[in-house]
């Protein structure tokens, strides 16, 4: 390490590669997967097949007679059976009552994964089934059987502004349809799990955590022991998308390593994950839309239901976001938003990459196209005529939109794109019996958990007596490379060689509780953090009155003498500020910093048959400054590519509050081969909040794509599909019925 | 459920005596996913080292024949195209780790409906080389599968080869799936048959998957367009005749109605591809 | 008979006690080579690939006693001496995020350039549909292959 050295270049702004990626390309990076612990028993979970009853009796007798089995558990040992992130509704092992497919009964740890199978299958479970309540239509009938004492009716919502029936009166155009959107499954590669170890009194948990923190609390809940000791060390993350930050799991790792005595290792299978695991909150969602001949969007009412599934999860946030996010990147005279979030015994759901802002989007970019349409007017100009721009009011909530928001210059910027300029010849090359059509759609997504929320993230920074520097940070990170962002952040503070800046995350024993890798929030929040501490350092370092360029043994060596060696920052997630009131900030936890995308997708589909394949997809990517580029791009490309699964191909199937799609054989992602050329620019701009200007943009990739396509859909075969995924069945059906519908 | 044993048969002679006394594996790719969803097997046998095994694949007259046991990667390389229909199928099938391991007589023995393999095999009027303890026989390939996941085949007896009578024409395979790859057969279809100048079809042959419980030829459909020109008005009729040949259902991947409705588009496509309406 | 001459990991002679055993639990238990994951048990994911014989494979579709006489190369054993050209290139082309789809994806990759040095885009296409990765979008992906053409 040179310590008598500056940094030449800048490091924010510069693609440098991944930490740990050799590691990964190697095969050598250890995930929970591959931990290994001596003594260690593996544990596997019993779970409910059906998706609603009552448990009359569980025997463990059998399972504990199995050869190998060391301990099978069940509600009786749970200390406090409850979790839930938001609200106490979800047991640690079912009481009395299981609610979905993959609700877990039992525990049980074995000396090996063969015996823990078989004990499992020996537990025997008497389950009286109840009536499966398999929609949130159904949930909130009158007559429909209650899945928890305080009703089906989780949250419900309700905003207007303006007069909306009065302006869709007067409006020249209106659109009114009713859009679904589906569940959909992370399928992040790695499946989860743990390691879970109790010694002398203290848990110790392995697991691939977004939140470690929330770990570390509902173990102290659920095993009744102070947090303190409780220690959850996040191991790197095989993807998650939001599936890894909460859930039972890791309380079962704690259940079975203090009956034990043993670590214990879970590794649930994708079949469990499947079953068991959050999924994306599907909606249902009825727009009316109402614009002006000159193209302005007059009025706008929302009506969302959302199926939570059988627990709460995080439905009443995701619920929050979407009312945020109905208005989109445009100014809206009148808006009015209603939702409600019900329980059913579908499937649970919770946070997914745009937690609400997918759900919300899609409808209103689906409905500016087809106005568009009736308009004659071109969907980029349409779209012009109402963008957000520095000073406007935010369409629903009315606070002042700042200066970090470059969401125009994304729509100019894909507008500008060839495969938007040059659609009309790119469509004329169609070849029988495919047909071409192009489509462009934007969005904004609220960076952080919002106004009001205490959102706050944490660093902690030391020099040692050699000069080295050592950042303690988070939000932890699950594949977006944060502590390569950390790192070249704190380079560019401290004025030191990239190189020299060791960044730990993940361990709650080490690093100070950052918040929640999610919410667009890491680089902006954690780099924020991370920023402070490093200004802080040089604050103390400057009086030293050391000769430049610094010497950091001579700095290290005098700050430890005086005590001063160790740094900690906090940074807190700013307020909105104009525009709205103190009262309704609190309410409604508007955001101050969105991150924003546009895009144009080119599909070509088969006239015959109804199949879509997305050729191309072109992004505006506005994260303010970049920290790491090539990490920004890479997260807008994976986005798109996600989206467009959800958009064309990812068909969860629940019938009867059974999962039809139970596999990766089933339940089909996008492969290399759907994959579309993609093209990522990023918008010049930067937040004056950020760390050096960033700002988040990891969730907001995911929206465009999915209007996108569809109007591109439209484009090619006239017809606009209002349920996702638009697979070729269900563009084959909108086809035939739109030519009964010309034909009569 | 227990793990089953294995057990490597060395030789065909090995395998004659082994088969009777468990269940054959080749290349696994299914008969695993099976396993572990829980299907019970007590013993396996291997049939993918034997020490002489059929030859990859053998230039016969008009016709070639295909080893059953061998992996369809390394068939399809030895037919260097000889097979276009059979060809475009496999790209489809699994993926190259898939294709590395499975095999044509695993994936004929499986008897799903939506194999991909089958189809082509079944249009070109393939013949199956049986071996088991009692001696050989041969089999037309559509004579095969009795069911989903059932054959006629006898305990103990296996495919050893796929005979393939080399196309006179053209042959084609095309699949509807739910992604572009790695995805099982929404509707399947291969086609034989040959053009004349005046674009009159002959030696029409049509093998439609994932419509029936077995992959099935449409022999109404096939004299729909036997010997006539592929106007709008006969590809209609044998389009119709396709539909009324097949008995769809409703699962996971497709409605029976659609699958019906897209059979006969995957018909009309072919058809207006290769030179008609 | 044919001549048995023993599985090879990595260049190494093994020894595998049940020939039953999944070779990817005998890599991963056995041999504690955790490159190869497993992420789907079902030959859906790919990111459990290895070579046999230099052909990718998923390996919780093959028995150890099916390739008791193979030579089988795992993620860990391309880097040998030191980074395989892919592994360098899924390097520098940040073709990797999360990591857990990415050991089986460079076998895949790998495979294919022993095969065919320069593949063309529909090559990549046809050699990498067997691994999903959930992050990259799969452009990074085309950009790492694409790199390793460059001199």
């Amino acid at each position: 390490m040179s310590t008598r050295q500056t940094a030449t270049a800048r490091m924010v702004g510069q693609s440098v590669p991944f930490r740990g990626a050799e590691l990964q390309v190697t095969g050598k990076l250890k995930y929970h997967t591959d931990l290994h612990m001596p003594n260690m028993l593996h544990g596997k979970v019993v779970r409910s097949e059906v998706p609603h009853g009552r448990i009359r009796g569980i025997d463990t007798g059998k399972a504990l007679q199995v050869p190998g089995v060391v301990a099978v558990l069940t509600a009786d040992d749970v200390p406090n059976n409850i979790g839930g992130i938001i609200l106490a509704d979800w047991p640690i092992l079912a009481e009395d009552r299981v609610r979905q497919v993959g609700d877990a009964i039992a525990l049980v740890a074995a000396e090996s994964v063969s015996a823990a199978q078989a004990g499992a299958r020996a537990v025997e479970v008497d389950i009286e089934p109840l009536p499966v309540v398999d929609s949130p239509d159904r949930a909130l009938a009158p007559d429909a059987p209650a899945l928890h004492e305080t009703g089906n009716l989780v949250a419900e919502m309700a905003y207007e502004k303006g007069d909306v029936e009065r302006a869709l009166a007067e409006a020249d155009v209106v659109i009114e349809r009713v859009f679904e959107t589906p569940s959909q499954e992370h399928v992040c590669l790695e499946p989860g799990g743990g390691v879970g170890i109790f010694q002398e009194g203290r848990f110790t948990i392995y697991i691939g955590a977004q939140w470690p923190q929330i770990h570390v609390n509902e173990v102290a809940r659920a095993m009744k022991v102070d947090p303190g000791d409780v220690r959850v060390i996040s191991t790197p993350i095989g993807g998650a998308f939001g599936s890894k930050t909460d859930g039972p799991l890791a309380v079962h790792l704690a259940l079975l390593a203090k009956a034990t005595g043993r670590p214990v290792r879970i590794v649930l299978s994708r079949e469990e994950v499947m079953a068991a695991g959050a999924k994306r909150h599907p909606f249902k969602v009825h727009t009316r839309m109402g614009l002006a001949k000159d193209g302005s969007i007059v009025a706008l009412d929302t009506d969302a239901l959302v199926d939570t599934g059988p627990y709460a999860t995080v439905g009443m946030v995701v619920l929050k976001v979407a009312g945020e996010l109905c208005t989109g990147a445009y100014r809206v005279k009148n808006s009015r938003f209603r939702g409600r979030v019900a329980y059913t015994n579908n499937g649970n759901a919770g946070a997914f990459r745009g937690y609400g802002a997918p759900q919300a989007q899609f409808p209103l970019e689906v409905a500016l196209d087809l106005a568009a349409a009736e308009l004659g007017m071109d969907p980029a100009e349409l779209r012009r005529r109402n963008v957000l721009r520095v000073g406007d009011e935010h369409g629903m909530y009315g606070h002042t939109i700042t200066s970090g928001l470059m969401v125009a210059e994304t729509l100019e910027a894909a507008a500008a794109h060839p495969w938007w300029q040059e659609r009309d010849t790119w469509k004329a090359d169609a070849e029988w019996p495919w047909r071409r059509g192009a489509g462009i759609a934007l969005a904004i997504k609220g960076v952080g958990l919002g106004s009001a929320r205490d959102d706050t993230s944490a660093a902690r920074l030391a020099i040692s007596d050699d000069g080295t520097i050592r950042i303690w940070a988070g939000p932890n990170h699950s594949g977006q490379a944060i502590d390569t962002a950390y790192a070249q952040i704190a380079a560019d503070v401290l004025g030191r060689p990239y190189g020299d800046i060791e960044v730990i995350i993940g361990d709650t024993e080490l690093v100070p509780d950052a918040g929640s890798c999610a919410a667009s929030r890491s680089t902006y929040m954690g780099g924020m953090a991370v920023k402070l501490a490093c200004e802080e350092l040089m604050a103390r370092i400057r009086p030293l009155g050391l000769p430049e360029p610094i010497d950091w043994v001579e700095a290290g060596r005098r700050l430890g003498s005086e005590g001063r060696a160790l740094v900690e920052s906090t940074f807190v997630l700013p307020d909105v500020s104009e525009g709205i009131s103190r009262e309704k900030i609190e309410k409604l936890s508007p955001h101050l910093v969105y991150g924003s995308a546009a895009m144009v997708a080119r599909v070509e589909v088969n006239e015959l048959t109804g199949e879509v394949a997305v050729r191309s997809v072109a992004s505006a990517v506005d994260c303010g400054v970049a920290v790491n580029p090539a990490g920004v791009i890479g997260q807008t490309e994976g986005g798109v590519a996600q989206g467009m699964g959800w958009a064309i191909m990812e068909d969860y199937k629940i019938e009867g509050g059974i999962p039809r799609t139970k596999s990766l054989e089933t339940y089909l992602i996008p492969t290399v081969d759907d994959a579309p050329e993609m093209d990522t620019i990023l918008v010049e701009g930067g937040d004056p909040t950020g760390p050096f200007g960033a700002k988040g943009i990891a969730e907001v990739v995911i929206v465009p794509p999915a209007p996108a396509i569809v109007s591109a859909i439209r484009d090619a075969v006239g017809v606009a599909v209002t349920q996702l995924p638009a697979t070729a069945e269900r563009v084959y059906r909108s086809m035939q019925d739109a030519a009964v519908t010309a034909a009569s | 459920m227990s793990e089953p044993e294995l057990v490597v048969a060395r030789s065909r002679a090995e395998l004659r005596a082994l088969a009777p006394t468990g269940k054959l594996i080749a290349g696994g790719t299914d008969l695993l996913v099976q396993i572990r969803a829980g299907r019970e097997e007590h013993r396996l046998i291997d049939v993918s080292n034997l020490s002489d095994p059929p030859p990859v694949m053998s230039q016969l007259d008009g016709s070639v024949e295909l080893s059953a046991l061998a992996p369809i990667s390394r068939v399809i390389g030895a037919l260097e195209g000889r097979l276009p229909g059979l060809d475009a199928s496999a790209r489809l099938f699994g993926s190259i780790q898939i294709r590395n391991r499975a095999t044509i007589g695993g994936n004929l023995q499986n008897a799903s409906p939506a194999a991909d393999m089958v189809p082509p095999l079944v249009a070109a009027g393939a013949v199956a080389h049986l071996e088991g303890p009692d001696g050989e026989r041969d089999m037309a390939v559509t004579d095969l599968a009795a069911g989903p996941g059932r054959t006629v085949l006898e305990p103990g007896e296996w495919i050893a080869t796929v005979t393939v009578p080399l196309p006179d024409g053209e042959e084609g395979f095309r699949k509807l799936g739910g992604r572009e790859a790695m995805a099982i057969s929404i509707v399947n279809l291969a086609w034989r048959w040959s053009r004349s100048e005046d674009r009159t079809l002959s030696g029409v042959r049509l093998s439609v998957g994932a419509v029936a419980p077995t992959v099935i030829r449409a022999p109404q459909a096939e004299l729909e367009l036997e010997g006539r020109r592929p106007t709008p008005e006969v590809i209609a009729s044998a389009v119709a005749a396709l539909r009324a040949a097949i008995s769809p259902i409703d699962d996971v991947r497709g409605s029976a109605w659609y699958r019906r409705e897209v059979a006969g588009r995957l018909l009309e496509e072919a058809l207006y591809r290769e030179g008609g309406g | 008979m044919r001549e048995t001459t023993g599985l090879r990991v990595n260049g190494r002679t093994v020894s595998a006690a049940d020939p039953a055993k999944r070779l990817l639990d005998f890599l991963r238990d056995d041999l504690d080579l955790t490159g190869a994951k497993e992420g789907c048990g079902m030959g859906e994911c790919g990111a459990c690939t290895v070579l046999v014989d230099g052909e990718p494979v998923c390996s919780c579709l093959v028995l150890v006693g099916q390739v008791a006489d193979a030579e089988v190369v795992t993620a860990e054993g391309l880097a040998a001496q030191g980074l395989h050209p892919v592994q360098e290139a899924f390097v520098q082309a940040h073709a990797s995020q999360c990591g857990f789809c990415t050991p089986g994806m460079i076998v895949s990759a790998a495979a294919l350039l022993a095969r065919d040095p320069r593949p063309d885009e529909e090559a990549v296409r046809l050699a990498l549909a067997g691994n999903l990765c959930r992050c990259t979008g799969y452009a990074s992906i085309f950009a790492a292959l694409q790199r390793t053409r460059e001199p």
